[in-house]
């Protein structure tokens, strides 16, 4: 087996608010291989952004974290913040949310590009613009060498989301951690974003970590699939075994949410009934049970652990956490959930 | 730039008709109206006959439109503040006699709190809520509740009475280069002055960086393997700089209205002094261009502080030029 770039364990994130601690992340294990591309899916809540966020050392100063988190033989939890630097953006980059707010408006794009060299590489003045201008090539930015001293304001939400691609990527980190990094993007210019991504990750060898609320997005790209709920990792398997053969309801019910083009042209979106449980505090049994539709008593009272899903698919490394993963895995796709629209919808591939 | 400049200067002209307007317009509210001075210039036992000429003599019996038109015609086109009713001075006189130990006392407790001020509000904002920033945010408000006379009083009795013995008061005499020859006696005016600017502007320097603190951006320049170091300085300094600028903008008028209390507490001869005087003995030319003089101070530090935000903004920048 190859060694993981990185390996989390036992991951626990709490924050102390006004309201009382937060549980966001609840024991997450979780590695990641050299040049893969691992999507991390789950709603809004769910703790994939603290995951990353955990990983770069950039939690709000009310976080706790416990655990470890390992890079090589480097433990990164707990590391001083100069040490930290010179892991980030240097072995790790990081792509965020909001192109349009993670800029610094008030210095070039070209500058801000810079920076993130010069963090890290002693290059010559000449040469760190050249590089700039080549890595702004890369990711897409048309006539590069002119747009270099453009201001932020002066680019689009693609544009400016480039950009940050660029930055993440230019001293050819180890991991990319993508936070969502298409949400907040038009759905045409999304396509282009996710290519300049894996521009990105063919360049640097780079792992790539691909976080959003939407399915469809990581269909195309990743190779493995993390499933996230309340805190927790309740299913995780190859991309095929997530999108084929899910073991867990919640997963079921993500899958039936893409949204899809029906024939009258109309975007249908199936929903999950029901909202997230809250985070602060536990509640006994498992945190889908309330909205699952096969809940049974022992659902409400044992919380079932990550467990290796035996089943056709028969992969050792597809795990689900439900009770009845083994019956889950069987049943046929997008029949779980009470359809929102009123004709059928195909699963989606 | 320059369209966004010369929008700003018609602006400020505007406001400075209004404020000359309402300037103007206040002596008719004295109990014995625009004649009101000659009691003061000549005696309260004149007769009213000697009152008339002497409202004769200053026009005062022309229409109101036509006064205030005759006044802008003197001071926009002839450069003529007038005489005062009660010194043997032109109004000019006065000003360019008093002005210079104002402005020497504002400007040199501006310079000293931008230098105080602004990196004791960074080196708040960066370690939030530690003991220093308690202190300095405890000490801030203290200082910012007590009035600006409370204040020179406070600090004259305790370091010209009781601890040290600092010159309760600057040597007397006009020259504005006694700051240099006898620094001494100016610095308690001085430093008056600038506790309490420091007290209201280390406040929004400090807000101001913990505002910047938390943008998207910062954590993007963390994440590029910035040191804390640079992320203060290049990122949140730099960004957090507007709003400063605007706000010592905005406080011009206030420090020179800091400056004129804290002249009469300390019995610093300057143009808060001459104003006070003038404004008790009815002085009205001398009240009207010493008003004149502050409003196009405050109105220049805006419209510089506007400039300044442009350089410091490239978006405001462009929206200012685009037009
Ligand atoms: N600084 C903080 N203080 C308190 N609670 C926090 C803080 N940061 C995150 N949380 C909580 O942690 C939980 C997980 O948040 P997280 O941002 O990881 O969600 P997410 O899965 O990224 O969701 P989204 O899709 O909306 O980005 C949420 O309940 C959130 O309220
Ligand atoms: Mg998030």
């Amino acid at each position: 087996m190859v060694e993981p770039l990185l390996d989390i364990k036992d991951l626990d994130v709490r924050f102390s608010t006004s309201e009382g601690e937060t549980r966001a992340i609840r024991g997450i294990n979780l590695s990641l291989n050299p040049r893969e591309v691992l999507g991390i899916v789950g709603e809004s809540g769910s703790g994939k952004s603290v995951t990353a966020l955990a990983v770069m050392g950039l939690l709000a100063k009310n976080a706790n974290v416990t655990g470890s988190i390992h890079m090589g033989d480097r433990e990164l939890l707990g590391m001083k913040d100069r040490q930290l630097s010179s892991i980030r953006g240097l072995k790790i980059g990081m792509i965020f949310q909001d192109p349009l707010t993670s800029l610094n408006p008030v210095y070039s794009v070209g500058w801000q590009v810079e920076e993130a060299i010069s963090a890290h590489q002693d290059l010559s003045k000449e040469k760190r613009r050249a590089e700039a201008i080549r890595l702004l090539e890369l990711v897409g930015i048309p006539r590069a060498d002119d747009r270099v001293d453009d201001y932020p304001h002066e680019f689009s939400g693609g544009m400016r989301q480039r950009v940050v691609i660029a930055i993440a990527m230019a001293n050819n980190p180890q991991i990319i951690l993508a936070d969502e990094p298409t949400t907040a993007l038009d759905v045409t210019v999304q396509a282009q974003v996710l290519e300049a991504l894996q521009v990105a990750i063919d360049q640097s060898h780079a792992s790539l970590v691909l976080i959003t609320h939407d399915l469809g997005v990581v269909a195309g790209l990743a190779s493995r699939v993390v499933v996230m709920y309340a805190g927790r990792i309740v299913e995780i398997g190859t991309a095929d075994a997530i999108f084929y053969s899910p073991a867990m309801p919640y997963t079921h019910g993500l899958l039936g949410s893409i949204p899809r083009v029906d024939d009258d042209g109309g975007a249908r979106l199936r929903q999950i009934p029901g909202s997230p449980p809250s985070m602060i505090g536990t509640q006994p049994g498992c945190p889908f049970a309330p909205r699952c539709p096969l809940r049974k008593d022992i659902c409400l009272t044992e919380e079932p652990a990550l467990r290796s899903v035996s089943s056709t698919t028969g992969t050792e490394a597809h795990q689900a956490a439900c009770h009845f993963a083994s019956d889950v895995v069987t049943m046929p796709l997008a029949s779980m959930f009470p359809d929102t629209s009123d004709d059928h919808e195909e699963p989606p591939q | 730039m320059f369209t966004y400049v010369l929008r700003r200067l018609v602006q400020s002209f505007i406001v400075l008709l209004i404020v000359m307007l309402i300037t103007f317009t206040l002596p008719y509210f004295e109990p014995n109206g625009i004649l009101a001075p000659a009691y003061i210039v000549l005696g309260s036992h004149i007769s009213p006959h000697a009152v008339h000429v002497w409202g004769v003599q200053n026009g005062m019996f022309h229409p109101y439109y036509v006064r205030f038109w005759n006044y802008l015609d003197q001071v926009f086109i002839h450069f003529n503040l007038g005489v005062s009713y009660k010194q043997n001075l032109s109004v000019w006189g006065i000003i360019s006699l008093y002005v210079p130990r104002t402005i020497w006392l504002a400007l040199s407790s501006l310079i000293l709190t931008v230098v105080i001020a602004i990196p004791l509000g960074i080196y708040q904002a960066s370690r939030r809520n530690s003991v220093v920033d308690y202190v300095a945010t405890g000490t801030a408000f203290i200082l910012y509740g007590i009035p600006a006379f409370l204040l020179g009083i406070l600090m004259l009795q305790f370091f010209s009475f009781s601890w040290t013995h600092l010159p309760a008061q600057p040597p007397d005499g006009v020259a504005p280069w006694a700051m240099f020859t006898n620094p001494l006696g100016f610095i308690l005016p001085v430093m008056t002055l600038t506790l309490l600017s420091i007290a209201f502007l280390s406040r929004f320097m400090r807000s101001a960086v913990l505002e910047v603190l938390v943008q998207d951006y910062v954590r993007t320049a963390k994440a590029k393997g910035c040191s804390s170091r640079q992320v203060l300085f290049r990122h949140s300094f730099r960004n957090a700089l507007g709003p400063i600028v605007i706000i010592l903008g905005l406080y011009l008028p206030g420090l020179l209205g800091g400056a004129v209390v804290i002249e009469s507490v300390f019995n610093y001869s300057g143009l808060g002094i001459q104003l006070v005087t003038a404004a008790t003995s009815l002085d009205v030319p001398t009240v009207l261009g010493i008003t004149l003089l502050v409003s196009i101070l405050t109105l220049l530090g805006n419209l510089l502080a506007d400039i300044m935000l442009g350089i410091v903004n490239p978006r405001i920048r462009v929206e200012g030029s685009g037009r």
